[in-house]
């Protein structure tokens, strides 16, 4: 069982993660899995599917089956919509002040 | 289909019925599941390597479980009620079947159905007034085994609250 802290704060970053690679270009699960991964996040379908539910019913992101080329299956292939373009940048810019903030703190020095 | 094809869907078919999420959302996360099992063949693996991958049917079920439990349902504590209920009836109806099974056996002799077509008066009006006597409780039981099973199943998955997230 993962210790209760380190689940949470990973929700909301992967979240923010997640919205962002797939501003970036469509993407469908196992490309935002493998894309995550290399970047040292090693997660989980069942991780990964509550995240892309939520930014899909929260408007952020739409889902449709990518018509497979020749042999290939159809996929479930996700991009962001307009609203979620907005949000990714917004949630870039919170994380920036964000870390700021908090490193400020981290590292000893009180607020300017 | 060929013999892997057969497993590959075998292997899904027994992760979906381990699901206990809703048939929307169930449908939703195999929907994602199985692309993700194309995208790993157009990849390149194996089917071998996939599954091995994913693990048992049982442990990612289990892991989707677990993590999609904000859209799981909710069970209610009064789904407990419901179950004692069934539990009652159940137990009357078949503790009415056994008397009424002795009570054939004993005291009519197991012969039931020709002494009661043949049966003189007093007979057959006592044979015929505990049938419909009885008739009327087995109704009430029978609807308390069926209603609190079926309270016990519905209470078990009520839909998640929309949660805000």
């Amino acid at each position: 069982m993962e210790n209760r802290f380190d689940r949470e704060m990973k929700k909301g970053v992967l979240e923010m993660l997640v919205l962002h690679l797939i501003c970036g270009r469509p993407a469908y699960g196992y490309e935002l899995l493998s894309r995550l991964r290399e970047g040292g996040f090693d997660l989980k379908e069942g991780t990964l599917y509550p995240i892309l539910y939520r930014l899909e019913d929260d408007g952020f992101i739409a889902s449709a089956w990518s018509s497979g080329e020749g042999k290939a299956v159809p996929k479930k292939m996700y991009r962001a919509t307009e609203a979620g373009l907005r949000e990714g940048l917004r949630r870039e810019a919170l994380w920036g002040s964000f870390t700021q903030t908090v490193n400020q703190i981290l590292s000893g020095g009180n607020a300017q | 289909m060929t013999d892997a094809e057969k497993k590959m869907k075998r292997y899904v078919k027994a992760v979906e019925r381990r699901l206990n999420l809703p048939r929307k959302v169930r449908a939703r996360v195999m929907s994602d599941f199985l692309s993700d099992i194309a995208a790993r063949r157009e990849g390149g693996m194996t089917d071998e390597e996939i599954l091995s991958q994913l693990g048992s049917p049982k442990a990612a079920a289990a892991e989707l479980n677990e993590q999609m439990r904000a859209f799981a349902y909710r069970k209610s504590p009064w789904r407990f009620v419901c179950l004692a209920l069934a539990v009652i009836g159940g137990l009357c109806l078949g503790a009415e079947q056994l008397i009424l099974w002795h009570f054939h056996h004993a005291i009519l002799g197991g012969d039931t159905i020709a002494i009661i077509g043949g049966a003189d008066g007093p007979t057959s009006i006592f044979v015929g007034a505990t049938y419909t006597g009885i008739h009327l409780d087995r109704i009430v039981l029978t609807v308390m085994l069926v209603g609190g099973l079926l309270g016990f199943w519905l209470l078990g998955r009520r839909k998640p609250k929309k949660e805000d997230s």
